[in-house]
């Protein structure tokens, strides 16, 4: 992705979600996408798959998924691209399954919508084959969704994703309503078939434990900006940008007992971003340099990126 | 302030359009009180059975009557049984409904049951027996409270089903657990948010009522000495104008109830966008 | 010493009537003490179906127990007094969850502090609640200027969870219950409002039931700590030992599910070995035994009493059948 921009259009003017963000994502890679509400995180992932609605509009940017510029491809051939090369789980899918559907027939219409010609019986075969490699029952193929558990339908969420062997999965939240106990198992069957697939995962979210124990490589998100990206390791170990630093010590742990580190201030509204580094007026190492240049993203060290005035 | 009204008069251009319309008649019945003799509604005030002339620019009927003065004398009473009907029935129907869905329990049971009975029963027929027993010399109020006597079931209904799904918000239980009363929390905590929905609920009693006082004054069940559309209408009919070719006798009630009920209609659904919470802007 | 609040053997069954097909246990034979003199946090932890919700239904009296009873100041709530009522209604005070839910959108935010303060007479005048407000505005870390006079729909999730806050302190309570209030906050807010709590408690002498799914909160902000399993406290404790030294499975299992966010990558590698089956229907054992690794038969008979195996904590396992058994939990 380069240089991504997208906007909304409000009565008020453009409102800009996400601005000129841009990463690179390797075959097999693990990428995390940490972000508070209101980051531009989801906007993001919807614009990778040209899934933004009016009033919205991807106004800048490139996405090349290998050597093909989806930006540039026609709506018929973007939809092929859909599922079939770059899947996406979306925020809260496993409350959008079809309640009145049993579970084989949702599998199958994913397959079916993109003209895969399969009788019923290797129909019945694939999506049982689906199911296995989640780690569901095969009996699951008959239920609805209302009788299955929480987990159980992510489950399925995922491996309706899968079904046409994407080279990219994207999962947004895929487990912020589930149990924790539940979300570990769901999140194992990610890795699962991740690797059986050798496709690469984009993960959103905003629990930075998780993504410190799934992904390879972790991009913060602020106010519609990518702050910071590098190895997960060194962002644990050394985070470059004062809003990744300050939100890893906010995060309650269990070795030290009793002090709150939260952010002062606000997060900011996208239609009223403050001049300069969007950061500057809750950071404490601000200076006046913050408050005129807006920062640009910079190789600090290798593989990290980082976007601020200190560095 | 007025810039936002434009913007906001392009999105809704339904309520635009229903104000409009209602405002052109209120300016004809305004400007006709003062422009015409009204006395020349009632019958003998001129020659029968004239085509619209410079004298008469409505024509006059059969009894007599100017049309126009009779248009611009009527058409208020008309829109004041309508309004009388509408507001009691909306009145009486969501205190009832209020009540019946914040307290639940027997009065729920009660009120629920009469007002899903009242609502099978169909209304007109309950309303021409009412009227044809009640048959000496109705006036326009009678009018407007035999209508209401049946127009606050479906708001009974309606606001019910509103304020059972709003009971159950997070700030109805603080608003208990900070010591407000039941009466208290009806009033000042779910009125307000369903303000609009009255509103709304509200023009389409009105529109209700002036329907079906109009169709018991076609009927000739309504007040024989008023010249109301209705009872223009039933004249009307009772002189066979159509087929006798008098074609500005129905013509001019006709069209002004058309206007009425576009109005209404435009009205109700732009009240019902501003009503509807998913277009209302939050965050 | 009378305890302030007090939930003895509580059990809630839902459903079961004559219509119903089943019914559901909610919350089995639950007991808590909040004392009176020491005001202390205690976190009541457990996951979806874990009873936590219906628990503070119960505590707050909107509810009532089918088993067992909930007293204040050691009268029943269900046959207490008006007047009793009202003095309830102030020494216990409450957070929700949604900090979007709570406000009527019509009206500004002022509303839910000056509907208190006007209902239960805190102050004489205007100038005095205006007073008042402000007062407790500052003690959650809001500025009144930048708060007041503003639409829900205008301030954050954490601001709106802030004013609830304060809110719950205008009456000078002496217990909060605080259900899930961070859970709807952004990460970076976090922190201050679960701050502001343990000050609360510290500068206040204001005991907090703080209920979550979230173990890391819990043990950053409480005392004590109990541990809910499909409406059983499966343990209850010290939050130090509880925490650092699990000994029921299904806490260990809880622990080891958390991902942390540090350099240090064992989560997707450990293996716990219990298994999330999804058990329908009662049985008469543990209800933890159909997952358990260490399940024995004796699991599956009886459920297992509270176990006291350190000074200030209790384990409902038979894994540790050795030490005392209590009837009621006692930390």
């Amino acid at each position: 992705m380069r240089d991504l921009v997208v906007h909304y259009d409000t009565p008020l003017g453009a409102v800009k979600a996400t601005d000129a963000v841009s990463f690179s994502l390797g075959a097999g890679e693990r990428l995390g996408i940490a972000g508070e509400s209101g980051s531009g995180k989801t906007t993001m992932a919807l614009a990778i798959l040209r899934l933004i609605k009016p009033p919205g509009r991807i106004a800048a940017g490139e996405i090349w998924l290998q050597d093909v510029d989806l930006m540039a491809l026609s709506p018929e051939a973007m939809r092929q691209v859909r599922l079939a090369r770059i899947a996406l789980i979306p925020q809260g899918s496993m409350n959008s399954l079809n309640p009145v559907t049993r579970i084989k027939e949702q599998i199958l219409d994913a397959l079916r919508d993109h003209d895969v010609r399969i009788s019923r019986r290797q129909g019945q075969e694939r999506v049982r084959e689906l199911l296995e490699s989640v780690g569901l029952r095969p009996e699951v193929a008959d239920m609805f969704p209302h009788e299955l558990s929480g987990g159980m339908k992510q489950r399925v969420c995922i491996a309706i994703a899968i079904s046409l062997r994407p080279r990219v999965i994207i999962a947004d939240e895929p487990t912020s309503a589930l149990d924790v106990v539940v979300q570990k198992q769901v999140m194992e069957t990610l890795a699962k078939v991740q690797q059986d697939l050798r496709a690469a995962v984009i993960l959103i979210g905003h629990d930075m434990g998780l993504m410190a124990q799934f992904v390879d490589r972790l991009g913060v998100m602020y106010a519609g900006k990518l702050v910071e990206i590098s190895p997960v390791r060194d962002i644990f170990t050394g985070p470059l940008h004062p809003y990744t630093r300050m939100l890893i010590a906010s995060l309650p742990s269990f070795e030290e007992k009793g002090t709150f580190r939260g952010i002062p201030g606000l997060l900011p509204l996208l239609r009223d971003l403050p001049p300069g580094c969007a950061f500057h007026p809750r950071c404490p190492h601000a200076f006046d340099r913050c408050q005129r240049d807006e920062p640009r993203p910079r190789e600090i060290q290798p593989g990290s990126w980082a976007s601020c005035h200190l560095l | 302030m007025a810039h936002a009204a434009w913007r906001y008069a392009r999105r809704n251009l339904s309520l635009v359009v229903g104000i409009v319309l209602l405002g052109l008649l209120a300016l004809f019945v305004g400007i006709g009180h003062l422009v015409v003799d009204t006395s020349k509604s009632r019958p003998l005030s001129a020659p029968a059975i004239r085509p619209p002339s410079a004298d008469h620019p409505f024509g006059t009927d059969r009894q007599g009557r100017d049309l126009l003065a009779t248009m611009v004398a009527g058409t208020p009473l008309t829109l004041r049984i309508g309004f009388i009907a509408g507001f009691l029935g909306v009145g009486v129907g969501s205190i009832l409904g209020f009540v019946s869905a914040y307290y639940r329990g027997a009065v729920d049971s009660v009120i629920r049951g009469i007002v899903d009975i009242g609502l099978t029963v169909p209304g007109l027929l309950v309303l021409i027996i009412i009227a044809v027993s009640l048959r000496k010399g109705l006036t326009v109020d009678q009018m407007a409270l035999i209508v209401a006597s049946l127009a606050w079931l479906n708001p009974a209904r309606t606001v019910r089903a509103q304020v059972l799904s709003m009971r159950e918000r997070g700030y109805v239980e603080v608003a208990r657990l900070s010591g407000m009363s039941g009466p208290e929390i009806i009033v000042k905590e779910l009125m307000p948010n369903l303000l609009p929905y009255l509103a709304a609920t509200l023009v389409n009693a009105v529109s209700a009522a002036i329907l079906a006082s109009i169709g018991l004054e076609v009927l000739g069940l309504g007040p024989i000495d008023s010249p109301t559309l209705g009872m223009t209408l039933y004249w009307v009919n009772f002189n066979a104008a159509l087929i006798n070719g008098w074609w500005w006798w129905w013509l001019a009630p006709i069209v002004i109830i058309l206007v009425v009920f576009l109005g209404l209609f435009f009205l109700t659904v732009g009240l019902d966008e501003i009503a509807n919470p998913r277009l209302r802007r939050a965050i | 010493m009378t305890p302030l609040l007090e939930a003895r053997r509580v059990t809630k069954i839902f459903g079961g009537g004559l219509f119903e097909r089943a019914s559901v246990l909610a919350l089995e034979n639950f007991s808590l003490a909040v004392d009176a003199e020491r005001p202390l946090i205690t976190a009541v932890v457990g996951e979806s179906g874990s009873g936590k919700t219906t628990l503070a239904r119960l505590l707050l009296g909107l509810t009532a127990p089918t088993r067992g009873d909930v007293l204040y100041q050691g009268r029943d709530l269900q046959s207490m007094s008006r007047a009793d009522w009202r003095a309830f209604r102030r020494d216990v005070q409450v957070i929700f969850q949604d900090p979007y839910e709570v406000y009527n959108p019509f009206y500004r935010v002022d509303h839910v502090l000056t509907t208190p303060v006007a209902k239960f007479h805190l102050a004489p005048s205007r100038a005095g609640a205006r007073a008042l407000i402000e007062d407790v505005l500052r003690a959650v870390g809001l500025r009144p200027e930048e708060t007041l006079g503003r639409f829900p729909h205008q301030l954050s999730g954490g601001q709106r969870q802030r004013v609830m806050v304060a809110r719950a302190l205008l009456l000078k309570p002496r217990l909060i219950l605080a259900d899930e209030p961070v859970s709807m906050v952004d990460a970076s807010l976090r922190a201050t409002i679960l701050g502001s709590l343990r000050s609360i408690n510290a500068e206040r002498g204001i005991s907090i039931v703080y209920i979550t799914h979230d173990l890391a909160t819990a043990y950053q902000i409480s005392d004590r700590i109990i541990v809910l399993y499909r409406g059983a406290v499966a343990e209850a404790g010290d939050v130090e030992l509880v925490v650092k030294q699990p000994r029921h499975p299904y806490t260990q299992l809880l622990l080891s599910s958390i991902p942390r966010a540090s350099a240090e990558r064992t989560w997707l590698t450990e293996r716990t070995g219990a298994s999330v089956g999804r058990q329908d229907g009662e049985s008469a054992g543990c209800r933890f035994a159909v997952r358990c690794p260490s399940a024995m038969s004796r699991c599956r008979e009886a459920p297992p009493p509270l176990f006291q195996t350190d000074r200030h904590r209790v384990v409902a396992c038979y894994l540790h059948a050795d030490a005392p058994a209590q009837p009621i939990e006692a930390p």
